[in-house]
């Protein structure tokens, strides 16, 4: 087995507060592997954003990756030079955000964003004629119709579904080995939330790249993944191949996540929410974090729990069902 | 940018200087005395006289047609005489309104260069002793008295270390041919670099002293609206897309920055152009603030009418230059 | 989808708005260096009150004997005269305190008027619309195309000196900035569902201005006017300045620095004085203002 694209171990990242120092990513070990597209699902205050904000460096301070290593093509982006990182960053590994009206800058037009990030990047593309050239192919390829004539306009003349496409467009734009996409669908209607969807995973298959797909929406992660891993409280809690942690989940949160959700085959199942709520995340405890809500807590819980294997290319962060 | 739009915005100014201009046509007919008395003082002229002066100066009539004579009369720059010149009132502007213009823009240009770069690097460099210094300048800057400040810089400056001079504009000595009216301007083109200096060094304290509490003021809020540009998503989103530090902040931050900064450089300028007077009275600068002065205290009225309305139809132009820079800067706003 | 959980982002603050007012001003007094300017400011308030007690000497006597008499640290100054004397030979710490009253007079008095009128039509227009909207909206233009110090100066010349004109002058100049503010507040709050539940029970329109709208934006024209008062009290130290201020006698700090400008290579004193006076109270109420913006509204804190 071939090393992974990216390899994320004991992961800690944290940001001091008035109130003390919030422990954001607690200790997460993750991999993506090439052309593989792993699922990251977790609640809001999961870690889930932070910990790929941490892979790309773009912690705002006072938060700073406090330890752990992020290994992408041998090198570590955890320690790397700003220089390395800059390269890194659009060039190799790209990342799209949740909200496209936001992470498109209202002021320039689609064709200067596309065109800064392949002049960064890409030595051919020096000449604005080629770089424009590029930019609508880019368009093109993601879907957006007159290509040319909409490279002229601003982000706010497009509507959100073709904005979040630019914004796709402009992470491909050099030809990234690994794709973070942060909440792609999260501000989308319904509809364009699948198209948005099915041109994710036409880019990965065109390309061979991999990709990274963070949600809060299992149902999101279901479809569009080769693997999934569940994160709560800064940890990840279970992992393994999607189809599997979906028929058969091992962890309590990830059960009361599958239970949460209204399933199409038994429409009157009632839904169980998760009772409890999520943990501060100023001062974890020593136990493992999901015990005040766990059904199945016991007393052999009280430890700092690791992630144990479970089983064919599954983890699990439980002592009372792995093995 | 629409030259219709432009056009229209244009037209759309006419009520607000036809306002302008009742009000001070309005300050100066509720002026209390009679102008005509007050010229001619005892002098031995018949009541006669005197009321054929006043037809002359448009005292008489009713209100309303005073008021269009005096619209009528604006607009082609007839303001008649100065009371104590004996002359068109424009000429006499006219001739003070060049050493004006070049105070006033090249503190504009000073408060611009100084406050929008040092609220840039606080922003940066926030909470360091960059910042804490910047900061704390630019809050002396604006809680300070313009003319104090220019009065302790001539003590420090002209009279104890002698860098400066005390006044005026230029010496007696230059004799340098007007072109532009602009002293920077017209040495250069004489040829005269001496000359050139001389008006610098007469500039530099008075401009520093009316370009303070703008630069002061543009500081502060370009520092707080580049920490706002700062935090949004299109910052981190022109990270993530591994573009250079020096991009990411002068390109995506600043040209979003400067949105709010230009709405309130523009506001300022209003400041300048009243700080005018104040400053040129310090310094005795011959422009058209420290006329403006002399003429209150001498009651030459036509003086000062004239020139107020001259200083807000400036301000009011000045203002829709901003806005049309604003559309420039937000595309997102059209004129 | 997941039950809706807290998370770190739990918010449980306060419902009530005597609870909300007792947090702002908690954190109000959390700002150590706001807390002090606001003590200070009330120093100088205090000062201007009681003028007549605190003041060692007459403002308006002076003595020829002491003309330009240096502050008492300097050679040939005297510890009866701390801050010396100006050119008649009046003491200079006295005429600074009695000039104390007009600053703080001037800039309560304009700006308590000014916020006031300018509230009151900025909720109508605001919120009534139609003709009084426009008819306000064209005088504000007008008004804001005066420069500040332009359009005083030119009142102040044809209606003469004095302290009333000098507040009537003001005045009508600075409501329009309490106008606006409050108007574009107002066009915000009445798209909000509070003032929609208001009108669909019933409530008259002065109601909804008075009991609903204007408490909520309460806060923003207390802060606008504070602010406002630093920049007041520097236009009326200007407009002394120049001659147009309240006259003599009466000290005013501006007209004090007017005063001392032919004697600066002398005696510096009497010019520079009066500005520190100034430029400490302004700074005060400058940092006591946005102490109370940082503790009214802590997401426009940078």
């Amino acid at each position: 087995m071939s090393a992974p694209l990216l390899s994320i171990r004991g992961l800690r990242t944290v940001f001091p507060t008035r109130a003390g120092v919030v422990h954001a990513v607690d200790g997460v070990d993750l991999d993506v592997n090439d052309a593989e597209c792993v699922g990251v699902v977790g609640e809001s205050g999961s870690g889930k954003s932070v910990t790929f904000q941490s892979v790309l460096g773009l912690v705002k301070p006072p938060g700073r990756i406090e330890a752990g290593r992020i290994l992408f093509d041998g090198l570590d982006l955890a320690r790397c030079t700003a220089q390395q990182m800059r390269s890194v960053r659009g060039g190799d590994i790209a990342m799209t955000m949740q909200d496209a009206l936001t992470a498109l800058n209202p002021a320039f037009t689609v064709e200067t964003q596309i065109v800064e990030t392949l002049q960064a990047h890409v030595p051919s593309m020096r000449t604005r004629a080629a770089a424009r050239a590029r930019a609508i192919e880019l368009l093109a390829r993601v879907g957006i119709p007159d290509p040319a004539i909409r490279l002229k306009q601003y982000p706010h003349q497009f509507s959100g579904g073709m904005r979040q496409r630019v914004m796709i467009a402009i992470a491909l734009a050099c030809g990234p080995r690994l794709l973070i996409a942060d909440e792609p669908t999260t501000a989308l209607d319904v509809t364009i939330q699948a198209q948005v969807l099915e041109l994710l995973a036409r880019m990965r298959v065109e390309s061979g790249m991999g990709m990274v797909l963070i949600s809060h929406d299992l149902g999101v992660v279901a479809e569009q993944c080769d693997r999934v891993a569940v994160m709560y409280c800064g940890q990840v809690v279970e992992a393994g191949p999607t189809r599997d942690v979906i028929a058969r989940p091992l962890h309590p949160y990830t059960q009361g996540l599958l239970r949460s959700l209204p399933s199409l085959s038994d429409p009157d199942r009632p839904i169980q929410p998760i009772d409890g709520q999520v943990p501060d995340l100023l001062g974890p405890p020593a136990t493992c974090r999901f015990m005040p809500r766990c059904p199945r807590a016991a007393a052999a819980c009280e430890t700092r729990v690791p992630l144990l294997p479970a089983g064919a290319g599954r983890n699990v962060r439980c002592v009372r069902t792995a093995g | 940018m629409n030259p219709i739009a432009l056009l229209e915005r244009l037209l759309q100014l006419i009520p607000v200087l036809l306002g302008i201009s009742l009000v001070v046509f309005s300050m100066m007919a509720l002026t209390p005395g009679d102008p005509v008395d007050v010229m001619l003082g005892d002098s031995l002229a018949t009541p006669e006289q005197r009321a054929a002066m006043r037809r002359d100066m448009g005292l008489e009539g009713p209100l309303h047609e005073r008021f269009l004579t005096f619209v009528g009369n604006a607009v082609t720059f007839e303001f008649g005489n100065s009371f104590h010149h004996r002359r068109p009132v424009a000429n006499v502007i006219m001739e003070r309104v060049p050493a004006t213009v070049e105070l006033t823009l090249v503190s504009m240009l000073l408060a611009l260069v100084v406050g929008i770069p040092l609220g840039v690097l606080a922003a940066v460099r926030r909470d360091t002793w960059v910042d804490r210094m910047a900061t704390v300048t630019a809050l002396f800057g604006v809680s300070m008295p313009g003319f104090w400040f220019g009065i302790l810089a001539i003590l420090v400056f002209a009279v104890h270390l002698g860098w400066f001079p005390v006044s005026g504009r230029i010496g007696y000595s230059a004799e340098v041919p007007t072109v532009s009216g602009l002293l920077l301007i017209d040495t250069l083109i004489a040829g005269k670099p001496a000359s050139f200096l001389e008006a610098l060094r007469h500039l530099a304290l008075p401009a520093l002293t009316l370009g303070l509490a703008m630069a002061a003021l543009l500081a502060r809020v370009t520092r707080s609206s580049m920490l706002d540009a700062l935090r949004q998503d299109y910052v981190t989103f022109a990270q993530a897309k591994g573009l250079s530090r020096a991009r990411v902040l002068l390109r995506h931050a600043l040209k979003n920055a400067l949105i709010p900064t230009v709405t309130v450089a523009a506001i300022e300028t209003g400041t300048l152009l009243g700080g005018n007077m104040i400053v040129e009275t310090v310094f005795g600068w011959p422009g058209l603030g420290r006329l403006v002065v002399e003429a209150i205290f001498t009651r030459n009225y036509p003086i000062v009418q004239a020139a107020v309305l001259l200083y807000a139809v400036t301000y009011v132009l000045l203002n829709l230059a901003a806005d049309v820079l604003y559309t420039v800067l937000n595309p997102r706003v059209r004129l | 989808m997941l039950a809706p959980t807290p998370g770190i982002d739990a918010d449980s603050g306060p419902r009530s708005e005597e609870s909300m007012l007792a947090v702002s001003v908690a954190t109000f007094l959390e700002n150590r260096t706001a807390v002090a300017c606001a003590l200070l400011v009330v120093a100088f308030a205090a000062l201007a009150l009681l003028a007549p007690w605190i003041a060692p000497h007459d403002p308006h006597a002076g003595d020829l004997l002491r003309r330009l008499q240096p502050p008492a640290w300097m050679a040939d100054g005297e510890w009866a005269y701390p801050l010396g004397c100006d050119a008649l030979g009046r003491d200079i710490l006295s005429r600074l305190v009695f000039g104390t009253r007009v600053s703080m007079f001037i800039g309560v008095a304009v700006v308590l008027v000014a916020t006031v009128i300018g509230t009151l039509l900025g909720l109508a227009s605001g919120y009534l619309r139609g003709a009084l909207d426009v008819a306000v909206s064209r005088v504000v233009d007008v008004l804001l195309g005066f420069p500040y110090l332009i359009f005083a100066i030119g009142l102040m010349a044809v209606m003469g000196p004095g302290l009333s004109n000098i507040i009537l002058v003001l005045v009508i100049k600075e409501w329009v900035l309490p106008c606006r503010v409050v108007r574009a507040e107002t066009l915000a709050a009445r798209e909000m569902e509070y003032v929609e539940a208001a009108r669909a029970l019933g409530d008259s329109r002065g109601h909804i201005m008075f009991r609903e709208i204007l408490p909520n934006i309460l806060s923003t024209v207390v802060v606008v006017a504070t602010f406002r008062m630093a920049t007041i009290i520097i236009v009326e130290a200007s407009l002394s300045f120049l001659g147009l201020g309240v006259q003599p006698p009466t000290p005013s700090w501006g007209s004090m620095i007017a005063d001392g400008r032919q004697f600066l290579l002398d005696a510096w004193w009497v010019s520079t004085l009066p500005g520190v006076a100034i430029l400490v109270l302004v700074l005060a109420i400058n940092l006591a203002s946005q102490g109370l913006r940082d503790a009214f509204d802590p997401g426009l804190r940078t």
